[in-house]
């Protein structure tokens, strides 16, 4: 199977190939362009989430789960977010994505109330900018814009109480 | 009746199960399938998930305490605990409040009117004010103690309402901020300013009494590397403390403990000013409930701190004298959390998917999750406390990194890179602790990305796997999946 694979910036095109099981362990020959030769990596076990790979030898204990959109990696204490395209799929991920209203919508992870209002309907945000400031959970927090883009619609006024899954603006 | 959840629910579940008492849970909607409620002998249903309108309504719980039969109630810390008004309900009610008296959770419970009876009582306390009406009143009285300051709210607590002030300039904006914060968050917007201390350290002492007059204390805890004024990592004993210095804390304590006529558990905070020409001692506030890192100290002491609580609201005498208290060892506790460490570490609830939890030698995880179990939105995001404990600091410290290695969850973002992090700093590991720790050492800045390919390779042999029959003790696979006929 041929991937592309996407984490914190760097892009991977991977190629896997299933070769006969050895030990009844699926055996994986990887290829990932610009790092040599392909590797043998053997799947030792999984259960739902928690896959144990050897890789020459190396255990890579690994947990691996989909969310939001994207697959989350656990590896040695950190947790990466790679996303995945599957090249012949590209075009009904991307349906997909634009039915679930995209990334270009924000909301309230849980409930809280709207200290301050950042910016407009109107207004031009970049990604990482804060549109708001949520006091939750013992704490202020300032919730970032998921992308770039105009702001479409503000849902909420200072004052106002939200919920966990309320949508509180439209960027696009 | 446990009149809480998560896993201080299960930890008092724990002291009633080891003392053949019979433990009776309340539930929100919220927390239907909660651990505590799996392990409780009868289980009470008070209302939707909101802590407002289920954990925090007086009522409800007593109506379900009335109905279990219940002759004793616990209320664990946060919601109701310190709730004077809740103590007294239980007292009318017929229903021990396992605590101590509602007066003393009254007097404690006001920053304000706590810090007069500790100068009456001749405890020492940070130089500060008393209620302040008008920013004027506050300016003047800056003026003459000096800043940095802090502006704290009476009611306040978890770090809300307070404010540091370094410059003349901003006090009056942060005076207004902060008390009308803490109007809409305690109903009461009272506050008082501080002189802040230059490095501080935290550093509270665990009181116990009985309903005979008997009063000790068993030591210290350090709580120093805290963010954003919540705990983080405590531990027991404080790497500042020696035999001398810990007389001086815990005299001090039970005389703050005494001018309240204290009984069952309780704590101490101080703020400790360790300076070159030596160290000042003053004391914060007085918590009239157990604490979330209690665990430490039950581990150094060998006392159980809740059974204790039990017995005393009981109206057993102590089961030990202050020279029976012997600390032995070292026990650290990180909390585990579910936040998201790349998102300012907002809560990150949600399902988790599994859940592997660390164990051996020297761990011990005080846990109300399991695996399946769906993290709510509407509490504080905690999933465990972990201790780790052993014959020294340095092996406590050696066993918490091993045991966070091993900690692994699946389906929510934890604050234990965070905790790692942590851990392996050089100065955590001497022990130069103060409040200002994740700060001072920028802790909070994100990792530097690390670009090893193995995160894409697993996920990538994970997609090209999602055809197959995953683990071993499903069928075979047919020869049709072998020879490649698959589709997504």
């Amino acid at each position: 199977m041929k991937l592309q694979a996407s984490v914190n910036g760097a892009l991977y095109s991977i190629e896997t190939q299933q070769r006969p099981n050895v030990d009844e362990a699926p055996l994986f020959e990887v290829s990932i362009s610009g790092q040599g030769p392909p590797r043998r990596v053997r799947v030792l076990s999984r259960t739902r989430h928690r896959w144990t790979l050897l890789i020459d030898n190396r255990v890579e204990d690994c947990l691996i789960y989909d969310d939001a959109g994207k697959t989350w990696v656990d590896w040695r204490g950190q947790v990466y977010p790679v996303e995945i395209t599957d090249p012949r799929q590209d075009s009904l991920h991307s349906a997909l994505a634009s039915r679930r209203g995209g990334s270009g919508s924000l909301k309230a992870q849980m409930p809280g109330k709207v200290v301050k209002v950042l910016i407009g309907q109107g207004d031009t945000v970049e990604s990482g900018q804060g549109l708001v400031i949520v006091e939750a959970m013992k704490m202020q927090n300032e919730l970032k814009a998921p992308t770039s883009g105009i702001v479409k619609t503000c849902r909420v006024v200072e004052g106002q109480n939200v919920n966990g899954g309320d949508l509180l603006f439209e960027i696009e | 009746m446990i009149a809480n959840r998560g896993e201080i629910a299960v930890r008092i579940v724990r002291a009633c199960r080891d003392l053949d008492i019979s433990p009776v849970a309340v539930y929100s909607e919220a927390d239907r399938d909660a651990l505590h409620v799996k392990l409780a002998d009868e289980a009470y249903p008070i209302g939707p998930a909101p802590a407002a309108e289920s954990y925090l309504v007086a009522d409800k719980i007593l109506d379900a305490a009335r109905k279990s039969g219940a002759e004793a109630l616990h209320p664990g810390y946060g919601f109701l605990a310190e709730n004077e008004g809740f103590a007294r309900a239980c007292r009318a009610s017929d229903v021990t409040f396992i605590g101590p008296s509602p007066e003393a959770i009254r007097l404690m419970g006001s920053k304000v009117a706590s810090r007069t009876a500790m100068v009456e009582a001749g405890v020492p306390v940070i130089p500060g004010s008393s209620s302040l009406e008008d920013p004027e009143e506050a300016l003047s009285f800056c003026r003459e103690i000096g800043y940095p300051v802090m502006i704290k709210a009476s009611a306040g607590g978890g770090g809300i309402g307070m404010r540091a002030v370094h410059d003349e300039a901003d006090l009056i904006p942060a005076f207004e901020q902060a008390r009308s914060q803490a109007r809409d968050f305690f109903n009461d917007g009272t506050v008082f300013v501080e002189k802040c201390l230059q490095r501080p350290r935290h550093i509270e002492i665990q009181i116990l009494g009985d309903r005979h007059g008997h009063r000790i204390h068993l030591g210290e805890r350090e709580c120093s590397i805290q963010r954003r004024h919540q705990k983080v990592v405590e531990e027991c004993p404080s790497p500042l403390v020696d035999e001398d210095f810990r007389r001086r804390l815990g005299e001090t304590a039970l005389k703050a403990a005494r001018a309240v006529d204290y009984f069952s558990a309780g704590t101490v905070e101080m703020l400790v000013d360790a300076r070159e020409d030596g160290r000042e001692f003053y004391f914060l506030e007085m918590n009239t409930r157990l604490q979330v890192e209690h665990p430490v100290t039950e581990i150094v002491t060998g006392v159980d701190l809740v059974q204790e609580q039990i017995r005393i609201a009981n109206g057993e005498p102590l089961s030990m004298r202050q020279e029976d208290v012997a600390m032995t060892g070292w026990a650290i506790e990180c909390r585990v959390y579910a936040e998201d460490p790349d998102n300012s570490f907002l809560p990150s609830p949600g399902q988790i998917l599994e859940l592997f939890e660390p164990s051996g030698p020297g761990i011990r995880n005080d846990s109300g999750v399991y695996s399946g179990f769906r993290v709510p939105v509407h509490y504080d995001p905690l999933i465990s406390k972990l201790i780790a404990f052993g014959r020294d600091r340095s092996q406590a410290v050696r066993r918490m990194r091993r045991a966070l290695s091993e900690y692994r969850i699946a389906g929510v973002r934890t604050n234990m890179p965070f905790l790692e992090t942590l851990l392996a700093h050089p100065a955590f590991q001497s022990g130069e602790l103060s409040t200002d720790f994740i700060d001072r050492h920028g802790l909070l800045q994100a990792e530097s990305s690390n670009s090893d390919s193995v995160p894409a390779l697993a996920a990538a042999i994970e997609r090209s796997s999602r055809h197959q029959a995953p683990p071993r003790h499903e069928a075979k696979e047919s020869g049709w999946k072998l020879s490649g006929r698959v589709r997504r």
